[in-house]
């Protein structure tokens, strides 16, 4: 159902990246940005995995996910 | 030197001659003097140890020595100087003794014969099938500790493998690691400790690039311990990312809810000292019962101060229990703006609220914001004449808990805000944050690809995972703006995600 739309609304990325930013998007960078934020969210999960997995959770846990984010965010500063 | 070495070679050839069963006894030690002398000094042992035995022709030897024993015993030295091995020279030299010069003197035959019987003896049973039935029966020996000792590493491995999975990954691995070690060591195949690592990063991670696996594991390590060393310094921001968005101060907030279980667990020791506290008050009164108190457990205030303004919004809705303690508990973001306010106010309320509920001076007393508020009303306390230690909980107590009801349906308000809510850059432009929807699908996709078997979020961990989007982004575009302004261009460019994202492979 979703798969058929869009993965994700690029004018809503464009708009966050604009807001933070305070400078314009070229055309096809926010697809650039959303590929960082893929790549983001995934060593995120991953992490948020293993901490889960040490703390004997099941799934992931919010916890874990905010014990990790903040070591996933230092590595993917510029 | 000389004189216990001339009976030895005289000996063992009698005893080898006359008994088997000796034989077998009498080399061994001998040859293991023979080894030890080999070894020590392969030269020179070989010699000594021959020239007795040559000379055991008790007393040819001055007769000999000018007839063709004279030519032997140089030669056997060179021979044996020569051939560094200590047995060599032994053997060869009577072979060309046999083949130069039979010996004439009865000494000397005898001495010949003696000299066979001790080669017959050593070639009969080699020094190396010696050696060799030494080694197996040292590896029998070796083989059995070693064999069960391996066996019962490896059904441990297995068995323990599981358990202590979950709580330390780096002790296991070093673990591992010295175990494979050891294996090694021991020498053959080391399948238990192999094990190990591949089950813990297995089920997580199956087809990822190998070397993001090490920084997890370095970052929670690092995390565990400066988690509550920078949680100190950390909060000071921990609310404002909410009103005003400042980019930095959501990292505070991130600590503020690592640390809410610390705040819970400090909830839960508040009580009983609470308690504790109202007994003391009731038995010696207010004061003492509080300076007392806070001789004992000044440390733990200390931090439980620290953790207790740490305390994020998550924790006051989970304490519950305990509504005054979290009433009681100023969450940075408030007391900041709002400091002015109670210092002048108090003067006037300190006659009226002077008496609160005990129990809400005890909690006061044990958050040591009585050191700020100390700082704070330090003047007033002296104007009013009353005892320090009392009064400034006294005062702030009525007031604080006002207020911070009105802050905390406010927080909560806001606790659910933020999610749903537009907000507000740092540069002041507003901006809808990405759909959680998008987000929910990107993240159970990549989940299920990981391998895990359970994909499903949780609304808490989406909220989680939403707030670390949001961070990103924020982060990545100021970033991105940051490398457009360098680059010296009004936009952000393809190039600039790229260098973006060079900086972080």
């Amino acid at each position: 159902m979703a798969a058929s739309t869009s993965l994700y609304p690029r004018a809503t990325v464009k708009r966050i990246v604009k807001a933070h930013s305070n400078r314009g998007i070229s055309k096809n960078a926010d697809i650039m940005v959303f590929l960082d934020y893929t790549l983001f969210l995934q060593q995120l999960l991953r992490e948020a995995a293993i901490q889960a997995k040490l703390n004997g959770e099941r799934g992931i846990s919010p916890q874990a996910i905010r014990k990790v984010r903040e070591t996933a965010l230092q590595k993917f500063k510029g | 030197m000389t004189g216990p070495r001339q009976k030895r070679p005289r000996v063992t050839p009698r005893n080898s001659g006359a008994d088997d069963a000796l034989q077998k006894e009498n080399p061994t030690p001998y040859a293991d003097l023979k080894m030890l002398a080999s070894i020590a000094r392969p030269p020179s042992t070989p010699a000594a140890g021959f020239r007795p035995s040559s000379s055991t022709s008790k007393g040819p030897t001055p007769n000999s020595r000018p007839g063709g024993s004279a030519r032997l015993t140089p030669s056997s030295q060179h021979r044996s100087a020569a051939t560094t091995t200590p047995r060599q020279p032994l053997f060869p030299v009577p072979s060309h003794r046999r083949a130069a010069t039979k010996p004439t003197t009865p000494h000397a035959i005898r001495a010949h014969q003696l000299r066979q019987q001790l080669q017959a003896q050593r070639y009969g049973q080699t020094p190396g099938q010696r050696e060799r039935r030494r080694l197996s029966a040292a590896r029998l020996q070796r083989d059995t500790p070693r064999d069960v000792l391996r066996n019962l590493s490896r059904v441990l491995m297995e068995k323990s493998a599981p358990t202590a999975l979950t709580p330390q990954e780096h002790q296991q691995q070093s673990e591992a690691r010295r175990r494979r070690r050891r294996g090694s060591a021991a020498g053959d195949d080391d399948d238990g400790p192999d094990i190990v690592p591949p089950r813990l990063s297995m089920p997580l991670h199956d087809d990822d690039d190998s070397f993001h696996e090490a920084p997890p594991r370095l970052s929670m390590g690092l995390e565990d311990d400066p988690g509550t060393g920078n949680s100190v310094e950390g909060g000071r921001r921990a609310r404002d990312w909410m009103p005003s968005r400042l980019s930095r101060g959501s990292f505070g907030s991130v600590r503020v809810e690592d640390v809410t279980d610390m705040g819970i667990n400090v909830g839960e020791e508040e009580g009983p000292e609470a308690a504790l506290e109202d007994v003391t008050q009731d038995l010696i009164g207010g004061e003492t019962g509080n300076l007392l108190i806070d001789d004992n457990t000044q440390e733990l205030r200390s931090f439980m101060e620290v953790a207790g303004r740490r305390q994020s919004r998550q924790s006051d809705v989970d304490v519950g229990g305990p509504g005054d303690e979290s009433e009681m508990e100023p969450t940075f973001h408030f007391t900041v703006p709002q400091r002015p306010m109670p210092t002048l106010e108090p003067i006037n309320q300190v006659p009226f609220e002077e008496e609160p509920p005990t129990p809400v001076v005890a909690d006061e007393s044990i958050l040591p914001t009585v050191t700020e508020d100390e700082v704070d009303y330090g003047g007033v306390a002296s104007e009013v004449e009353e005892p320090v230690a009392q009064e400034p909980t006294l005062r702030v107590d009525p007031e604080l808990a006002a207020i911070e009801a009105e802050r905390q349906k406010e927080l909560r308000a806001n606790q659910k805000r933020p999610v749903r809510q537009k907000r507000i850059s740092k540069h002041g432009i507003e901006y809808p944050l990405l759909p959680s929807s998008v987000v929910r699908k990107l993240a159970t996709s990549m989940i299920r690809s990981s391998g895990s078997s359970n994909a499903k979020l949780s609304k808490d961990t989406l909220d989680a995972i939403m707030q670390a989007t949001d961070w990103f982004f924020e982060q990545a575009s100021e970033d991105l703006g940051k490398y457009a302004q360098h680059a010296g261009r009004k936009t952000i460019d393809e190039s600039d995600v790229i260098t973006l994202m060079k900086r972080h492979c």
